[in-house]
């Protein structure tokens, strides 16, 4: 796939991802608010963990998609063109 | 390796008990139609990893049914006061009285060793490890502690349920990287509105038991909201490994028709006046999104270059 492509493919599905996991905290927030559980730290470290881990995962992921390719070189000796 | 999955039989109704052999018993111990989904997802990514021998693939998948097995067994070991007055649960072999507590929690120990044991020996030591983590997983942090404590039990405990890709790919490559990390989070992502969908529609169970599971505590409204942000999440993490070349476009078009399908169908469960038939549909092919996905990698990884793609 072309670079604009894959820039595209990548920053889109970053997006999605960002905004589903801002909403998710949101609703977490609202039913946390709502019924008081016993162990309120608890609760908020189940629901920021996962969002943590996917904050690695997306700059690792960056990291790897504007990696650039391994250059490969032909290194193959040309037969009558090594000198001493 | 575990499996979180504990309602594959969620839509049997109750009816009278069959007739049992031992083996029989035995062999339900290990919920086999819920191991199945697992042994995919271990296969395929041995085949994404690499070309694995047959002889590894067997062992793997050995080993991998033995530890699922065993953790399954545990689990009813551990969950025989509740399974008890669940109606889906109620005909296992201990609630109803065929096979001793103690006995099923010597197998399911049992088997769980002896396939830690063949995979760091047979396969490698890092495959072994994570299969004996998974297990620990399932049992300690989801069964013992998180089920019965937190309405985000499924979430955190959806890791037990990610854990076979993660063997799968170190029984082949001995190691792990980013690519075998994303196939983690796929499951991890799929678990909550698999599972929701589910306890939607089994909230009278659950709440026999007593386990806080999210549309008892939070709210039918709440549950299905983080479902449907939950199935974007994970379309859009599966897409994202084609961006750094771990897949190509084949795997892109196939996550996103797979994808669209499944988040079509949560999206029917949220703006119904009745879930319960878009639930139940969620759950059913949710089943089947998992499998194909991993299908898919298979497929776009071992493609002949010559079609083009």
């Amino acid at each position: 796939m072309s670079a604009p492509l894959v820039a595209a493919l990548f920053w889109t599905a970053v997006v999605a991802v960002v905004v589903a996991q801002v909403m998710i905290l949101r609703s977490t927030t609202r039913v946390l608010r709502a019924v008081a559980p016993a162990r309120p730290a608890l609760e908020w470290g189940f629901a920021i963990l996962p969002a943590l881990v996917l904050v690695l995962v997306l700059v690792l992921s960056w990291r790897a998609t504007m990696r650039p390719p391994p250059i490969e070189l032909d290194i193959t000796p040309v037969a009558g063109e090594v000198r001493l | 390796m575990s499996a979180l999955p504990t309602g594959a039989a969620g839509a049997a109704p109750a009816e009278a008990p069959p007739e049992r052999t031992i083996l029989q018993d035995f062999i339900s111990l290990t919920k086999p139609r819920i191991i199945s989904l697992l042994l995919v997802t271990t296969a395929a990514p041995m085949y994404v990893a690499g070309d694995p021998a047959i002889g590894t693939l067997l062992l793997v998948m050995l080993g991998g049914y033995l530890m699922a097995g065993g953790a399954n067994a545990v689990n009813m070991y551990h969950d025989r006061d509740i399974d008890d007055v669940m109606a889906r649960t109620k005909l296992r072999p201990i609630p109803s009285g065929r096979m001793d507590a103690r006995v099923v929690l010597a197998f399911g120990v049992g088997i769980a060793t002896a396939a830690t044991w063949m995979l760091a020996t047979f396969v490698n030591v890092l495959t072994g490890a994570l299969a004996l983590a998974g297990f620990y997983f399932y049992v300690f942090i989801y069964t013992r502690w998180l089920k019965r404590s937190s309405p985000q039990n499924i979430v955190i405990g959806g890791a037990a349920g990610a854990f076979p890709p993660l063997v799968g790919w170190a029984a082949v490559t001995g190691t792990l990287d980013l690519t075998a990390f994303f196939l983690f989070l796929i499951i991890f992502y799929w678990t909550p509105p698999h599972f929701w969908a589910l306890a939607l529609n089994k909230q009278r169970d659950y709440g026999n038991a007593k386990i806080p599971m999210a549309p008892l505590v939070w709210g039918e409204r709440e549950t299905i909201e983080q479902m449907w942000w939950y199935t974007i999440l994970l379309v859009a993490l599966t897409v994202l490994p084609v961006a750094f070349g771990a897949f190509g476009v084949t795997y892109l078009v196939l996550a996103l028709v797979l994808g669209g399908i499944l988040l079509h169908g949560v999206w029917r469960v949220r703006t119904a006046a009745d879930f319960v038939k878009p639930a139940w549909w969620v759950y059913g092919y949710s089943l089947l999104y998992l499998a194909l996905i991993f299908v898919a990698m298979v497929i776009d990884r071992h493609l002949p270059a010559s079609l083009g793609f």
